[in-house]
């Protein structure tokens, strides 16, 4: 009789017990489903990278979003390439909004080190919602296996002496069945917590840079200086008297008149080529300089002779032929005039050097006149060749 | 407990396992088991050039090179592994600069920044470039990110550095015999990274 009224007072206790129990997991696995449904993850934070903001032992909730829905100053979880897919939970330093998504630079506050990866517009990024300080130590020390193995073998024992309370009522199948699923669901809520829970690991991280190392390569890989070379032979054939020779006067005409139309002849000697592979002559410009005439709006040519020439014998009737091929033209002037015979040298290098024939581009015309310097008027023609 | 109840709390549990696959296969995948280590400490690399350049070249003919020497040092409270990469621009000089870094320690007290006096390379032939040499190649094709990063050194695995530990490496850059290179330019920043093991 002692023993059924003792058991008639326990079993509604044990019955409540149950109940509360049963009612503390459901809200606890209803709270975990939500979450999960709402793109929410609990975090256990194991690293102090980013504190004080976020520290070792913290338990985070972060929140599944789109790489978009991030701004610069946000802290996310996300996986890291570079420590073999570990999930990290650092700071937003920088975005780029790429066509294919986004491209992040990220850092844990304590770092100087930079991450840099990219969710393309499918991903998600785990952006921190809820921190809750030293929670994340407690969790940890539940799920440990002894922890677990214990909290199991309480449930266990409870559950096994419900049965056999439930044994001495009237409904002793319907009270087995309680406890039985009371203590399936106890053992479900205890095993959810180490499934469930996620760790954000230890990603600390720091560089030693060497900035500003500045290369530049020289515009031109020769050393041979640009060469200035004054005209070995300089003269100029005149229409007017056909068989006179000027090669002594102190200056030489370029004259387009009817029937008395002058031409100079000019003529360097050409110093070897360098031999450096990187010393090519790149220009040369022949000018010739002002004696005491000169006019401007004629166009002058400077072609390339084909014959031999003496300065001393060359007169109208013996002049060198020439050739049209790479003509130089520059426009007369009331000083020096250049041409651009760069072609027309690197001709001569590699066949023969018989210099330059300068005349009107329009001869016989009324009368215009350049007179330019030759050796003997103290202001000879000169030849510039620049290498490289 | 009512029946419905038990059902309810089923549901709750299946609903749970569902959508926590789901909804975080995105970025969750290779989540590892919650460890129960926490990571407290510090990472710290610092080196000697005073933000000064290591190496210049100006107006460089072939062949023109430049030699320096950088110290870098470790005094984190955690063991940490170290990677050497860079951040290269310019006008496309870095494909014509042939780069030789050679990991090593001074034999006698430290010059001063730059100076690669009693420098002496590592025993160790890490990429069959000689003694004590990690990287050998062109500037362009010197890593550019941690995930290509040289590891150091690249061979016989990446050291743990710990507290006080110093290295010195000795850089030279060299102009290759290439009229292409002309005229361009090139501007380089060397990072030496460290991160907790």
């Amino acid at each position: 009789m002692t023993a059924l009224a003792l058991s008639s007072t326990q079993a509604p206790r044990r019955s409540r017990a149950v109940r509360v129990a049963v009612a503390l997991l459901s809200v606890w696995l209803l709270t975990l489903g939500l979450l999960y449904v709402g793109g929410y993850r609990p975090l256990v934070v194991h690293s102090a990278s980013m504190a004080p903001a976020v520290d070792s032992g913290d338990l985070v909730i972060t929140r599944a979003v789109a790489p978009g829905a991030v701004a610069v100053g946000d802290i996310v979880s996300f996986h890291d390439r570079t420590r073999e897919g570990r999930l990290i939970t650092h700071r937003v330093t920088e975005l780029h909004h790429e066509r294919r998504g986004v491209a992040f630079v990220t850092r844990g506050d304590v770092n100087t080190a930079a991450e840099r990866w990219s969710g393309d517009s499918g991903a998600r990024v785990g952006k921190l919602a809820l921190r809750i300080p030293l929670a994340g130590y407690a969790l940890i020390w539940l799920t440990r296996p002894a922890i677990i193995l214990a909290l199991l073998a309480i449930v266990l024992t409870l559950l096994a002496s419900a049965v056999l309370a439930a044994r001495a009522t009237r409904h002793a199948r319907r009270g087995v069945v309680r406890a039985m699923l009371a203590g399936l669901a106890s053992a479900a809520g205890i095993v959810s917590v180490p499934i469930m829970l996620g760790a954000t690991e230890g990603a600390f991280s720091a560089v030693a840079d060497n900035p500003a190392n500045t290369f530049q390569a020289a515009a031109s890989f020769c050393a041979t200086a640009p060469r200035t070379l004054n005209a070995t032979a300089d003269t100029y054939v005149d229409q007017n008297a056909p068989n006179t020779n000027h090669g002594s006067d102190a200056e030489m005409q370029v004259v387009s008149a009817t029937g008395q139309n002058s031409r100079v002849l000019v003529r360097f000697a050409l110093p070897v080529a360098p031999v450096d592979p990187h010393c090519p002559m790149t220009s040369a410009v022949l000018r010739l300089n002002k004696f005491v005439l000169g006019s401007s709006g004629r166009t002058l040519h400077a072609k390339r002779a084909t014959a031999s020439w003496v300065e001393l014998t060359a007169t109208w009737n013996n002049q060198p032929i020439t050739t049209d091929v790479d003509l130089a033209a520059a426009p007369s002037g009331t000083n020096e005039v250049d041409f651009n015979v760069t072609a027309q040298v690197a001709s001569m290098y590699a066949g023969t050097n018989n210099g330059f024939l300068v005349r009107d581009s329009v001869e016989n015309g009324l009368g215009a006149t350049q007179a330019y310097s030759t050796r003997e008027g103290g202001n000879p023609s000169t030849l510039i060749i620049t290498y490289g | 407990m009512p029946r419905r109840s038990v059902l309810v709390l089923a549901a709750i549990a299946l609903v749970v396992t569902i959508a926590g696959t789901q909804t975080w296969a995105a970025y969750n995948a290779a989540t590892g088991n919650t460890a129960n280590s926490f990571a407290s400490g510090s990472v710290v690399l610092s080196d000697n050039d005073s933000d000064a350049a290591l190496l210049t070249l100006a107006a460089a003919v072939p062949g023109a090179t430049d030699t320096g020497c950088i110290t870098v040092s470790y005094t984190g409270s955690l063991a940490a592994a170290v990677r050497l990469y860079g951040t290269t621009s310019g006008t496309g000089l870095a494909a014509y600069l042939d780069l030789k870094v050679t990991r090593g320690s001074f034999s006698g007290g430290p010059p001063a920044f730059d100076s690669c006096t009693t420098f002496a390379p590592d025993a160790t032939d890490y990429v069959g470039s000689g003694s004590g040499v990690i990287y050998n190649g062109t500037l362009l094709a010197y890593p550019d990110d941690y995930a290509t990063a040289t590891a150091d050194p690249p061979s016989g695995g990446a050291e743990s550095w710990t507290s006080g530990e110093t290295h010195v490496y000795k850089l030279q850059v060299t102009l290759q015999d290439n009229a292409a290179a002309k005229s361009k330019t090139a501007t380089q920043i060397f990072t030496w990274e460290a991160r907790n093991t």
